[in-house]
């Protein structure tokens, strides 16, 4: 009996022990995660934080899984743009890049791409929950928001008293958090037809006033000037606390070879993203002089060659980057992948003896040779997806000395680049009357990016031939640097035929079969690529999100 | 002779003298027969106790019935006993019916105890809290013995289940060593997974996946929350309980071995998948070409595309020119047989006051693509008596698994998705996939040039090397003391404790050829990643059992008992991983990640792992009582409170409530054909824990660059997310009919139950508007219905001198829908969509147009204006252009209903023949009827025109031809279209078995038992499928990549997983 009590008292000690669970031990806090109400309490939290907006760009794409969606917006602008081609249907990419119809170079045969309706048919029967990452229209609005969220997150975060940050660091994260702001607005503004303004503060809500993309252009402006003002605040070279902060906001990889921008040259960053957010905003045909000055104001004091600038970039092997080891302009184009390939319409467009040229095309081989990089002959209406599907071309890789395609090396810029703005100025000049100086700006560009081409300016060129120096210096100069669909949609080549659209002289890698032709040919043909001018805000919010009454419309 | 066990009480009323009188007179014949008994001359009788087919039943209870006083049959079956003249022996075994015997006078008998399919004389434990009869069970409990175990099963507890019980449906997706089984009891109760509550003897473990069969004694089954109330927060998707092996007092030690050879290869279909004709643009000897010349392999194995006939140009081409270029069977390639071995010993025995079982075994498979896994188990269960009423129990298992499976998928830990599988199969049949690098003989790794994001998954053996060991422990001890009356205390501690090692490693492929283009891994000069994860799963279950008999212990005149539980229940889940990650790894030896050239580590277990380190935390309580009345009728009812660090924001508990009856009418009544038929009903409710920082506020950690940066999710934080709750009432009857025919269907035993489960608070990742910031938050937004109704039936079919046959049924059918969803706005996930007011596996997708004058989704414009109809015509049920040769398809926003990935019922066939006790022969049917499949493996091989499709001819325009333009815009660039969805109904072979059992026919006196299987598994599959295997199917979107969420709610896709396996074994079972 005494053996059976020792039992019974283990049991009931048992008991007791298990009766002590205190309520306290369900406070499991997630150990793995920092919780926002404290971390933003901090630098070292907020400085985490601004540094992380990028990573927002990783977004589980419904039928993709985690994708970087600023590489698929800025593939989607180049292909657009048409300095790249993209055949496959992942991102709706094959849709996005659907040229209308192509003629043939005997003027009469017209080949209709394979759905025969315009991209804006596709797009818009795409646009639904249900089309997962079919509906084009959900990466750049979503992009743009997500970026909007978390910078007014950081805003409000900065405006607590707790925390006690020297003025130069604290101007710099705000400027930081409007810099995101301004080019979310920007992008969002050049992109749709009309957007929403949400100065939420991280909490999950939007509002349902619809404006036109006039109007988030002008709340982009605000927000750069929001940010210049900040800036101001700061030595124009940076101080310690600036250079501290910005060494953790501006990730390693997006840094290489480039460096941190001082606060000047971020000022001028915002000067030359104004000024694009009106030309690419208004077709060339209806800028007003008035505009042109405007434009050259502004990039008086934009970016100047040479300065440094936000980018986009790879590290070295692939890891703790936001590629998820292929998502990136030069990884796309780059051996590996494969994904984009060099338009024939880009090639076209270089001027010969350009060393840039020699640099980064190489001519693929014909079949059944392939080239030393890619592994690859040239093609043709690659699985009969459309004409413009084919190239005999490819970008020589930056392992290999060129300057655009890579397995894991090189950068993009997220806004604009000192080209850009030098392009800009050359343009706003030959409009303003003032060819040869525009054209110096042209020549400049060049010579910063070793073009080796003979001068144009003072060569008496005329205001056409000035302007052909341009379109063509702004394809070249400007590739991969996110302008392609601006000008192609500013400059009506997307436009519709029928209202002058379209691109003759375009050449394409054509079947032989079609040509009656014992080998495939790159020949001149018309174009109509009839892409949309503004997106139509994606039905994925529209159904969550309804315009209130007054909205600007939200479909083309 | 044969009678039930089961005694029938007259039904007269009682008066309180009868039972007064009664009371004196057993008193008074239990005195004599005590002083008979002491005095009488005893006799010793000897026998032997068998089952149906010969075999001997160790451990069988031999009583003398009306004494407290019997014995246990020996590993042999045979028994020795002293009885008093005159007395009858009543012979039970669990598992099947009793007997009662009255020995001759020779002193020996031979007793023969048929299996009850479902006895009603067994003990069952789970869903009711404590040990209950059978026949006073009140909610449906099935169980599975290990002498119903299929023979073809092959160390596998999950295999073991498929198919034989009625609602449960348990499903291999994948043919690979190692991957559990899909399980689902009685519908979906939530939109993430199914997968029940698993237990051993008694203790929470993490899945059934790995547990070897060889341990296993019997598995218990209960479906729903009316059963899984008992489990709280954690029982609403029913529960599975494995009770090991024990070993039994006073018994010799028996030892009993068994070793199994397997040897299968995949499941290929009935149909070719690949076009045996192509569509290319030949040279004039009829060569595919690209640009004019003929296409050729490059020094690697590298094969350009060729170009394709355009039928845009040419609306009549046609898919009709056989391959000039030897072309390769890429399964053939990949796939080879492989072969399975387990062996297992069991000892189990007793002494006066102890039992043991121990188990060793070992299971070694071969994968069919490459390498191996095997797992090593231990297991010992003991039991001691420690003084009268008082015992200790403890069953320990230690699980260790290798294995080195290269699958050909991309690596998750570093990001990757979708496998490299899909280039194997979507690929042109001239392509080499054995092709090798003239110079350096390695694997072709990019076999496409086109294509180079896919690989060639032969390659990966020779650019990869991972492997993966995992101990595993589930260690239980158990004390429990009876008090002489009254009250009984149990305490139970589990702990498992999992920890495993995984090493990956990518070989430096800087000078690999074809490295510039394409290469294995993350990095091409390779990486290491080493990681330990460990999980310990704790659980502690203190109950109290307080019993009354009204006239035993307070000598009133009523038979009522009763039982009041209560238990404390503590579960705590620990769960954390280290990793080392180093990149460009050199091309000499030593291989690790310090010398690498870059690396880093980090919590959990790959760079990035958002849950490195996790701690659940749920504690509640029980109380139960049940009131019975004889064995006539029973009420129970209680309720469950549990607490939980997950939901309720770690404070707020939440209670379930339960409710129990059960009514046996034959109690009341005598019915030579009924003897017995119980009807039952209960109501529980349970729940399902949401994840476990799901309600927590939390940034995403992120390595980017040199800096860990934090930013938002794009889900909402929800810090109030509650308890799923699963309520459920369940009504069912089990009957045993009798016939009183001698050899044709002598005995039927059925149980029906009917179900209905509404489930509220079923957490849903809603969408948002993205200009909030966020795209979705988690909340407790949805409601599911489900209903259906699990039969089970099993019959004596046929007995006659040498022949017996037994037939099972099993039958289950379940509906789950989406009764409400946040908004009534769809749920899409890839492929997927949840509906309002529909099933869930709903199929919803742009449909090819069916008729000529079709309206659109708007209901009033005709996708085809009435003057143009002429120029389309209906092939195959779809609208064609006469012009193009297409197939037009619907809007992509108008979606059509397509079934459902869920099927109508799943049932099965079991047959059991047994011949002169020595040879059995038994085969097992698996059904699943009306479910639909996502082929999208099918819509794939479309994109290259490499379906077998293709090559079959349609009428266009009057004339037949296999159109390339036809089938080509189906292919859709794979958005999901309703003609891709196709029947996955089948009708399986699941088990086919036959046993000679060589100790009768041999007369063996070395073994008790010793029999000889050949078995085979997955012989036959009837389906209208098109594809490989229709059981092979995941939640993967076109990409290869896996919802979200909500992957209960979304099955059914065949997306290049690989098939089941079509299988042969043979096995030997030697005790002695």
């Amino acid at each position: 009996m005494k053996m059976k009590n020792k039992y019974l008292y283990i049991l009931l000690g048992g008991l007791i022990v298990l009766g002590a669970c205190k309520k306290s031990s369900l406070d499991q806090v997630n150990p793995n995660q920092p919780n926002p109400d404290i971390s933003l309490q901090s630098d070292a939290g907020i400085a985490a934080y601004g540094a992380g907006i990028l990573q927002r760009t990783i977004f589980p794409v419904p039928n993709e899984g985690n994708s970087n969606i600023m590489a698929v917006t800025m593939t989607n602008h180049s292909i657009m743009g048409d300095e790249v081609f993209l055949p496959y249907g992942n991102f709706s990419f094959r849709w996005i890049n659907q040229v209308y119809q192509v003629t043939l170079p005997d003027g009469v045969t017209k080949v209709k791409n394979p759905f025969g309706v315009t991209q804006q048919v596709s797009l818009q029967g795409f646009n639904s929950r249900s089309s997962g990452d079919r509906n084009a229209f959900i990466f750049e609005w979503t992009m743009g928001y997500f970026f909007i969220s978390q910078a007014n997150t950081m805003l409000a975060a900065l405006s607590n008293s707790k925390l006690n940050l020297a003025a130069s660091r604290l101007a710099t994260y705000r400027a930081w958090a409007y810099w995101w702001k301004g080019y979310s607005y920007s992008r969002l503004g050049s992109m749709y037809l009309s957007g929403i303004i949400n100065n939420d503060p991280g909490t999950g809500s939007t509002n349902g006033n619809f404006v036109d993309h006039n109007a988030i252009i002008v709340e982009a402006n605000k927000n750069f000037d929001s940010c210049a003002t900040q800036l101001n605040l700061i030595d124009p070279g940076g101080d310690d606390d600036y250079n501290g902060a910005m060494s953790t906001l501006v990730l390693t990889f997006n840094n290489q070879g480039v460096g941190l921008p001082t606060p000047a040259m971020w000022l001028r960053q915002l000067n030359t993203y104004k000024a694009r957010n009106l030309l690419v905003n208004k077709k060339v045909a209806d800028m007003a002089a008035g505009d042109w000055q405007t434009i050259k104001d502004l990039c008086a004091d934009g970016l100047k060659l040479g300065d440094r600038y936000f980018v986009f970039g790879m590290s070295l092997d692939g890891t703790n980057d936001l590629t998820n080891t292929f998502l990136h302009p030069k990884d796309l184009l780059g051996p590996s992948v494969q994904w984009t390939f060099l338009s024939e319409r880009l090639v076209q467009d270089f001027k010969t003896g350009d060393d840039r040229f020699t640099r980064n095309v190489e001519e693929l081989p014909v079949n059944p040779v392939t080239d030393d990089y890619y592994n690859l002959s040239a093609f043709t209406n690659i699985r009969s997806r459309g004409l413009q599907f084919g190239t005999h071309y490819a970008a020589i890789p930056i392992e290999a000395g060129g300057d655009w395609a890579s397995t894991n090396l090189g950068t993009v810029p997220i806004g604009c680049s000192p080209e850009e703005n030098e392009l800009m100025l050359a343009e706003a000049s030959i409009y303003l009357g003032d060819i040869d100086e525009g054209l110096g700006h042209v020549d400049a560009v060049r010579s910063f990016q070793h073009a080796n081409l003979a001068d144009v300016a003072n060569t008496g060129l005329s205001l056409a031939a000035a302007k052909e120096e341009l379109r063509k210096e702004r394809r070249i100069g400007l590739f991969e640097k996110g302008v392609a669909f601006y000008d192609a949609r500013r400059w009506g080549i997307t436009a519709p035929a029928s209202t002058g659209g379209g691109r003759a002289n375009a050449m394409v890698y054509l079947p032989g079969t079609l040509i009656g032709s014992p080998t495939d040919k790159a020949m001149p043909c018309f174009m109509e690529y009839n892409y949309m001018d503004y997106w139509d805000v994606p039905q994925n919010e529209l159904d969550f999100n309804a315009p209130a009454t007054g909205s600007s419309a939200v479909k083309n | 002779m044969v009678i039930s066990g089961l005694s029938l009480e007259s039904t007269h009323t009682l008066t309180k003298n009868d039972i007064q009188m009664r009371k004196c007179l057993v008193l008074t014949i239990l005195f004599m027969a005590f002083a008979y008994l002491s005095q009488a001359q005893n006799r010793e009788v000897t026998g032997k106790v068998t089952d149906s087919t010969g075999i001997p039943i160790s451990g069988a209870s031999i009583n003398i019935k009306g004494v407290r006083r019997g014995t246990s049959a020996g590993p042999d079956g045979t028994f020795r006993i002293q009885i008093p003249p005159g007395a009858v022996l009543v012979i039970s075994s669990i598992g099947y019916d009793p007997q009662e015997v009255r020995p001759g006078g020779d002193n020996t008998v031979t007793v023969t105890l048929f299996q009850s399919n479902r006895s009603l004389s067994e003990v069952v434990v789970t869903g009711v809290g404590v040990a209950t009869s059978r026949k006073r069970v009140p909610i449906e409990v099935s169980s599975l013995a290990g002498k119903d175990v299929a023979k073809s099963s092959i160390g596998s507890v999950e295999q073991a289940l498929q198919g034989k019980i009625a609602g449960a449906q348990v499903q291999f997706t994948s043919g690979t060593p190692g991957s559990g089984a899909n399980i689902i009891l009685r519908g979906l109760n939530s939109l993430g997974e199914s997968y029940p509550l698993i237990m051993v003897d008694g203790i929470e473990v993490s899945t059934l996946n790995g547990l070897d069969l060889s341990t296993v004694d019997r598995v218990e089954v209960v479906k729903g929350a009316a059963a899984g109330m008992l489990y709280g927060a954690q029982g609403a998707n029913g529960v599975i309980q494995v009770f090991t092996k024990k070993g039994m007092h006073n018994k010799k030690p028996e030892v009993n071995l068994l070793s199994q050879a397997s040897w299968g290869s995949i499941l290929k279909g009935k149909n070719n998948q690949i076009a045996k004709y192509h569509s290319f643009v030949t040279d004039a000897e009829g060569y595919a070409t690209q640009g004019g010349a003929r296409i050729q392999p490059d020094e690697f194995g590298s094969w350009a595309s060729p170009d394709l006939l355009d039928p845009s140009s040419d609306p009549t081409v046609v898919q009709n020119k056989p391959y000039k270029e030897k072309t390769y069977d890429h399964l053939k390639q990949a796939y080879r047989n492989a072969s399975t071995y387990n062996n297992s010993v069991n000892v189990t025995g007793g002494g006066d006051r102890s039992d043991y079982a121990f188990t060793l075994s070992r299971y070694d498979e071969q994968n069919v693509l490459s390498n191996t896994y095997n797992r090593t188990s231990i297991a010992a269960n003991v039991g001691f008596t420690l003084a009268p009423g008082l015992t200790f129990r403890n069953s320990v298992s230690t699980i260790f698994t290798n294995e080195n499976l290269l699958s050909g998928d991309a690596d998750i830990s570093i990001g990757g998705t979708s496998s490299d599988r899909f280039g194997l199969f979507n690929s042109f049949p001239f392509i080499n996939f054995m092709a090798r690098d003239s110079a350096t003989h390695h694997l072709v790794v990019s076999a496409n040039q086109g294509d180079n994001t896919t690989k060639n998954p032969l390659s990966e053996a020779e650019w990869r090397t991972r492997t993966s060991s995992s101990n595993r422990i589930i260690e239980n001890a158990n004390l429990n003391y009876k008090f002489p009356k009254f009250l009984e205390l149990d305490y139970k501690y589990g702990i498992e404790l999992w920890n495993t090692d995984n090493f990956n490693y990518y070989l430096n492929q800087e000078n690999a050829p074809q490295s510039n283009i394409v290469f294995w891994g993350q990095s091409k000069g390779g990486s290491i990643l080493k990681s330990y994860n460990k999980l310990t799963r704790q659980n502690s279950l203190l109950s109290a059992y307080f019993r009354t008999d009204f006239e035993k212990d307070f000598h009133m005149d009523v038979p009522i008992r009763t039982t009041t539980q209560f238990t404390y229940d503590w579960r705590r889940t620990d769960e954390s991983g280290q990793f080392a990650y180093g990149t460009v790894i050199p091309t000499f030896p030593p291989f690790n990640v310090s010398v690498a050239q870059n690396h880093t580590s980090g919590d959990g277990t790959y760079p990035g792992d958002p849950l490195g380190i996790s701690t659940f935390v749920t504690y509640g309580y029980l109380l139960n009582q049940t009131i019975e009345y004889k064995d006539l009728i029973g009420i129970s009812g209680g309720f469950r409170s549990d607490y939980s660090s997950a939901f309720g924001s770690g404070h707020t508990p939440f209670t379930f409530p339960r409710g129990t009856i059960f009514f046996r009418p034959t109690e009341l009544m005598s019915i030579s054909w009924l003897p017995e038929w119980k009807v039952r009903a209960a109501y529980g409710e349970a729940g399902i824990q949401p994840g476990t920082y799901d309600r927590q506020k939390a940034l995403i950690v992120a390595q980017l660059g040199n800096v860990t940066t934090n930013s938002n999710s794009f889900q909402v934080p929800n810090p109030n997310l509650k308890v799923q709750v699963s309520k459920e009432l369940e009504i069912g009857t089990d009957a045993t009919f009798k016939t009183g025919w001698e050899n044709f269907l002598p005995s039927i035993n059925i149980a029906f139950s009917y179900w209905k489960h509404k489930n509220i608070d079923v957490l849903q990742l809603a969408d948002l508007a993205a200009s909030s910031g966020y795209t979705q938050k988690l909340d407790n937004l949805t409601t599911i219905d489900s209903k259906g109704i699990d039969f089970s039936l099993d019959a004596s079919m046929l007995s006659v001198k040498d022949l017996q046959w037994d037939f099972g049924f099993r039958l289950g059918t379940t509906r789950s829908v989406a009764t409400k969803i946040n908004n009534g706005a769809d749920v899409v996930n890839g492929i997927f969509t949840i509906k309002q007011g529909k099933p869930l596996g709903y199929f919803s997708y742009q449909a090819p147009l069916h008729s000529l004058d079709q309206l659109q989704e708007d209901g009033k414009t005709p996708y085809i204006a009435a003057s143009d109809r002429a120029n389309y015509e209906i092939v195959n049920g779809m609208v064609v252009d006469k012009t193009t040769y297409s197939v037009v398809m619907g809007n992509p926003g108008d979606q059509k209903e397509a079934g459902n990935a869920y099927p109508n019922f799943t049932a099965s066939f079991i047959n059991t023949f047994s011949y002169k006790k020595n040879l059995t022969l038994s085969f097992q049917w698996d059904w699943y009827h009306g479910n639909k499949i996502y082929n999208t493996v099918r819509q794939w091989l479309y994109r290259d025109r490499l379906s077998s499709d293709f090559d079959k001819p349609v009428t266009i325009n009057g004339t037949p031809g296999a159109y390339v333009a036809y089938y080509a815009s189906l292919y859709n660039s794979v958005a999901p279209s309703t003609f891709f969805v196709e029947d996955g109904s089948f009708l399986r072979l699941r088990d086919v078995s036959l046993t000679y059992n060589l100790s009768n026919g041999l007369h063996l006196k070395w073994a008790k038992n010793l029999s000889l299987t050949v078995a085979g598994r997955n012989l036959i599959t009837v389906t209208h499928y098109s594809g490989l295997d229709p059981e092979a199917t995941t939640t993967a979107d076109s990409q290869g990549n896996p919802p979200n969420a909500y992957s209960g709610a979304l099955k059914g896709a065949d997306y290049f997983a690989v098939p089941n396996l079509r299988s042969y074994q043979a096995s030997l079972r030697v005790g002695f």
